[in-house]
C-alpha cells in the first residue's frame, strides 16, 4: 500500500508560515487571522494521519465472453477491517476496451463491505486480462490517499462481431457427405429429380403410383441428394492497413467468422489457412465446436514481422481438400500472400480472393508526390487485380463500411462467367 | 458535479474579490489585481492549472492582507476573509479529485457537509484570535 499525502496540505502549510513570518515582520497579527483558517485542516491531517485502512477485495466481471461491442460490468467487492474510508477504484482499461462509466467512490466502514461498480464497452475482439487498477481510500477530510494496485485477474474473451453475409460461394464441386446443397446428380435425397423403370435393387417406397399406373410398369421416383461442400478461409497475416479504429486485419477476422458461420449452419465443414511469417492451419470441421476453434485461432492471430517467403508446399495436404472452394481475405498489401494464392489456383485448387480496399484506409494524399505516389501504387493494385482475373481467378474488392455479400456476390458472378467461358 | 465544484470554488474567490472592491480601497490597482487573482483561480480550475490555483488564491489573500493593513477593510472581516479563502481551496481541491473520482450523491453531501465544518472551525478559530486580541489591546490601551 502506498499513502499519499494531498497536495492542498503542502501550500496550506506555506501559507500558514508565510503569515506567522509576515506577523513577526509587520508586528501586526493581521496575517495570522487571514491564514488561521487553514490550520483546521492541517489538525485534521495531522489527527487522521495515525489511522490506515485494512482492506481486502475481490474483482469480478458480468461475463467472461462477449461480442466486440458489448458490454461488461466490472466489480470490485472490497471490505474493510478499519476505520471508515472513502473508497474508489480507478480502473486500468485494456487496449481496445473503452470505460462507459467508472465505479461510483463510496463510504465504507468497519467491518462492512461496499461493491464498486464499472462499465467497459469492448471495442475491438481479442483475449484480455481485466480487473486491474488501483483501490483508493481516502479518510474523511481527504488528507491521506492511500493506494493499493491491483493486478488485472479476470480474462475476458472478446468474440469477433461476425459480418451480415447471407450467402457464400457455390462450390464446384460437392463432397459426398449430407449438407445442405441439393446436387444436380439423382440418388437419394429430399428434392424430386426424375422418374425412371423400376430395376432391382430399388426401394419400394419410392414407387411412383401415378406413373406406373400409366406406363402399366414399375417405376420409381428419384431424388437429388443433398450435399455439402468444403471450405477453407485464408486469413493473410502478413501485413495489416490500419487507417483510425479501421484495419484490415480486424475486418478480414469479422468476415472469416462471418463466412464460417454461414458455412457451418449449412452442414458444411470449413477450416482456416493463416498464412504469415508462419503457416498456421485448421483441418475443416463441422458443428459449434469448430467455430470455436476457428474463433479462438483467430483471436490468438499476431502480425509478426520476418522476411520468410513461405510456399504452397508449406501447407498440408489435409488441410486443403480436393474441390474445397478456398476464400482469401487480404488487402494484398504483400507480394508473398498473392504469389502463394496464385501458386494454388496454379494446383488446381476452386480460389477465390476477397479484397479488402487498402487504398480507402490510407490517409488522403497531401501533396503532389505523394499524389503520384498514390496513383501509382492504385495503378499497381488494379494491374495485378486484372492479370488474376486474366488468370481465371476471382478477385472482388470490398470497402470499409459497405457489405461483405456485396463482394461474395461478385465473386459468384465471375466464377458462373468463367465457368461458361471454360466450357 | 466536477463542473459545479469548481464553479462554486470560482464563485468564492469571486466573493472575496467583491468583498475587496466594496471596501475603501486606497488603489483601484489592487482592486484589479484581485479580479485578476479571482479569474485566474477560476481558469485554472477549468483548465487543471494544479499549480496556478494555490498561487493565485494566495495572491488574493495577500491582496486582502495588504487592504487589511491599509484599513481599507476592517479587522473583524479577517475571518470571513480566511474561511472563503479556505472554502475556495477546498472546493478547488475537491474538484481535481473529482477528475478521477466519481461519487455518489451521499459522497457530495457528506464532503460538501465536511468542507463547510472545517470552514466553520476555521473562521471561529480565526474569530476567537481576532476577539482575544482586539481584547487584550483594548486592554492595554
Amino acid at each position: 500500500m502506498t499513502t499519499y499525502r494531498s497536495r492542498r496540505l503542502l501550500p496550506y502549510a506555506l501559507l500558514i508560515c508565510s503569515a506567522a513570518i509576515l506577523s513577526i515582520g509587520l508586528a501586526r497579527p493581521d496575517p495570522i487571522f487571514i491564514a488561521a483558517p487553514f490550520a483546521a485542516v492541517l489538525i485534521a491531517a495531522i489527527v487522521l494521519s495515525r489511522t490506515h485502512p485494512d482492506l481486502s477485495w475481490r474483482t469480478s466481471v458480468s461475463r467472461d465472453r462477449i461480442l466486440e461491442g458489448e458490454e461488461i460490468e466490472i466489480v470490485s467487492e472490497v471490505a474493510s477491517h478499519s476505520g471508515g474510508f472513502e473508497i474508489s477504484f480507478l480502473v486500468d482499461v485494456p487496449q481496445g476496451m473503452e470505460l462507459d462509466l467508472a465505479p461510483t467512490s463510496l463510504l465504507i466502514r468497519r467491518g462492512s463491505k461496499a461493491s464498486l461498480r464499472g462499465r467497459m464497452t469492448c471495442r475491438r475482439w481479442g483475449s484480455r486480462m481485466v480487473g486491474g487498477g488501483v483501490i483508493q481510500a481516502r479518510d474523511m477530510v481527504s488528507a491521506f490517499v492511500h493506494e493499493i494496485a491491483v493486478e488485472p485477474t479476470v480474462a475476458v474473451r472478446a468474440y469477433p462481431r461476425p459480418e451480415q453475409l447471407r450467402s457464400l460461394l457455390r462450390p464446384r464441386s460437392l463432397a459426398s457427405r449430407f449438407g445442405g446443397y441439393v446436387s444436380r446428380a439423382a440418388g437419394v435425397g429430399l428434392e424430386f429429380a426424375d422418374v425412371r423403370p423400376f430395376v432391382q435393387g430399388d426401394q419400394q417406397r419410392h414407387i411412383n403410383c401415378k406413373a406406373t399406373a400409366r406406363q402399366r410398369r414399375l417405376h420409381v421416383n428419384l431424388f437429388h441428394p443433398e450435399r455439402s461442400a468444403d471450405l477453407v478461409l485464408v486469413l493473410d497475416a502478413f501485413s495489416d492497413v490500419v487507417a483510425g479504429s479501421v484495419s484490415s486485419l480486424d475486418m478480414a477476422v469479422r468476415a472469416i467468422t462471418a463466412a464460417a458461420l454461414q458455412c457451418l449452419r449449412r452442414r458444411d465443414r470449413v477450416g482456416l489457412l493463416s498464412i504469415g511469417g508462419t503457416v498456421r492451419w485448421l483441418l475443416p470441421g463441422t458443428g459449434i465446436r469448430q467455430l470455436y476453434r476457428i474463433v479462438d485461432s483467430l483471436m490468438s492471430t499476431q502480425l509478426v514481422l520476418n522476411y520468410a517467403w513461405p510456399d504452397a508446399n508449406a501447407i498440408p495436404e489435409r488441410a486443403l481438400p480436393s474441390g474445397a472452394v478456398i476464400v482469401a481475405l487480404s488487402p494484398l498489401a504483400d507480394r508473398r500472400i498473392a504469389s502463394m494464392l496464385l501458386d494454388l489456383h496454379r494446383r488446381g485448387h476452386d480460389v477465390s480472393i476477397v479484397e479488402i480496399a487498402a487504398e480507402v484506409l490510407l490517409p488522403e494524399p497531401v501533396n503532389e508526390k505523394e499524389q503520384l505516389t498514390s496513383r501509382l501504387w492504385t495503378l499497381h493494385r488494379e494491374a495485378i487485380r486484372a492479370s488474376y482475373r486474366q488468370m481465371g481467378l476471382p478477385v472482388a474488392k470490398w470497402d470499409p463500411g459497405k457489405a461483405l455479400q456485396v463482394a461474395f456476390a461478385e465473386l459468384d458472378r465471375f466464377r458462373r462467367s468463367s465457368r461458361r467461358v471454360q466450357s | 458535479m466536477r463542473v459545479a465544484v469548481a464553479a462554486t470554488a470560482g464563485a468564492v474567490a469571486a466573493a472575496i474579490a467583491l468583498l475587496l472592491t466594496l471596501g475603501e480601497s486606497s488603489s483601484p490597482w489592487l482592486i484589479v489585481l484581485a479580479w485578476i487573482a479571482a479569474i485566474a483561480a477560476a481558469g485554472s480550475l477549468i483548465r487543471f492549472g494544479n499549480l496556478i490555483f494555490p498561487c493565485s488564491l494566495a495572491a488574493l489573500g495577500l491582496l486582502a492582507l495588504l487592504e487589511v493593513l491599509e484599513g481599507a477593510v476592517p479587522r473583524s472581516l479577517t475571518p470571513l476573509i480566511g474561511g472563503a479563502l479556505l472554502a475556495a481551496g477546498e472546493l478547488g481541491y475537491w474538484s481535481f479529485e473529482l477528475r478521477a473520482v466519481r461519487q455518489t450523491s451521499m459522497g457530495v453531501i457528506r464532503r460538501g457537509a465536511v468542507i463547510l465544518g472545517l470552514v466553520l472551525l476555521g473562521a471561529s478559530i480565526s474569530g476567537v484570535a481576532v476577539a482575544v486580541f482586539d481584547r487584550l489591546t483594548a486592554g492595554s490601551s
